[in-house]
């Protein structure tokens, strides 16, 4: 395998968190408010993801990602528990493909009662599809350039011209 | 001979023509109308879909990726444990299994690094196979029958 003894891999217990254990219904349900309850620490722990493309140094960003989602979701159950529930089963029972437009009715109902409850409204429509701006505190990770010791020197550029020898240069 | 006898010959004036030219019943959609109602028929339908089907279609397919963007960060998170996990889990089987090899080095064969250009700590993911090395044929095989439509 390519992983040898030098590669650190973080431990079990390191890896080992709290998951936010739910069925795919009960995320799509969510999924809006969440985004925007949990928007700082996702878009941390993307660009992070996307800066360092390496799972390793993005696991504490990870974590807090988990950790904000899980929080999110005890809220949800403590408050609008009831609701939760009757959108999630909504999604799963009417489409095969937990699509909105079957649901529009109980997703009203759960928005209104997380706007009365969390003071979290749903995002406008597009808003997780727009393009954002993340200003972070980590600093921008080093990008190293690719070094090859036996490249061919570069051609200076007054060397000068030997004469053609078929009587042009362009041949 | 008996004179009385009449032979047996054409009408006067001969028999009539044998109409043997094709004659085809005249329709009403012949060449220019019918190209002219293929033409308004699909300008009508084009029209109709862009203008009041395809943007639900658009709408819907918007608020799903939403969805599936806003919910990425928590399923990245929670894959990216699992994996390094596995990860870890498979270099100690490996140095398990290999241990009286002798001059048997985890990761390397004969003491060479797959990449050998890369620095110390660099992490670089294991191919498919060697991830689902110990796992059961079948489901490597549909992991990357996965892969391979996703692609």
């Amino acid at each position: 395998m390519v992983l040898t003894k030098e590669i650190t891999i973080p431990s079990e217990e390191e890896l080992t968190v709290q998951e936010v254990e739910i069925s795919t219904p009960g995320l799509r349900a969510a999924s809006f408010h969440m985004g925007k309850a949990c928007e700082n620490v996702n878009n941390e722990f993307m660009l992070c993801r996307q800066e360092c493309q390496d799972p390793r140094k993005c696991l504490n960003e990870g974590k807090a990602v988990t950790a904000c989602s899980l929080d999110f979701f005890r809220k949800i159950k403590k408050n609008c528990a009831v609701e939760f529930t009757q959108f999630a089963n909504c999604l799963d029972r009417s489409s095969p493909d937990f699509s909105f437009k079957p649901c529009r009715k109980t997703q009203a109902v759960f928005d209104k009662c997380m706007l009365d409850n969390l003071k979290i409204e749903r995002p406008y429509f597009g808003y997780f599809s727009e393009v954002k701006v993340h200003h972070t505190e980590r600093p921008r990770p080093e990008v190293k350039k690719q070094e090859y010791p036996d490249a061919p020197l570069p051609v200076p550029d007054d060397l000068p011209l030997q004469p053609a020898k078929f009587g042009k240069r362009s041949l | 001979m008996d004179a009385t006898i009449k032979q047996d010959l054409p009408p006067p004036g001969g028999y009539e023509k044998i109409q043997y030219a094709r004659n085809p019943a005249k329709t009403f959609f012949r060449g220019g109308r019918l190209l002219a109602g293929f033409i308004i028929l699909n300008g009508c339908t084009t029209y109709y879909y862009f203008n009041h089907i395809y943007p639900g279609i658009l709408h819907r397919r918007v608020e799903k990726k939403g969805s599936h963007l806003a919910t990425l960060p928590l399923l990245l998170a929670e894959q990216d444990r699992a994996f390094l996990k596995h990860c870890r889990a498979l270099r100690d089987e490996e140095e398990k299994l290999m241990a009286n090899v002798p001059g048997w080095e985890v990761g390397k064969w004969n003491g060479q690094p797959i990449y050998k250009t890369l620095d110390k700590d660099v992490f670089s993911n294991p191919i498919l196979s060697e991830y689902y090395c110990h796992a059961p044929y079948m489901d490597f095989y549909k992991k990357a029958m996965e892969e391979a439509i996703q692609v």
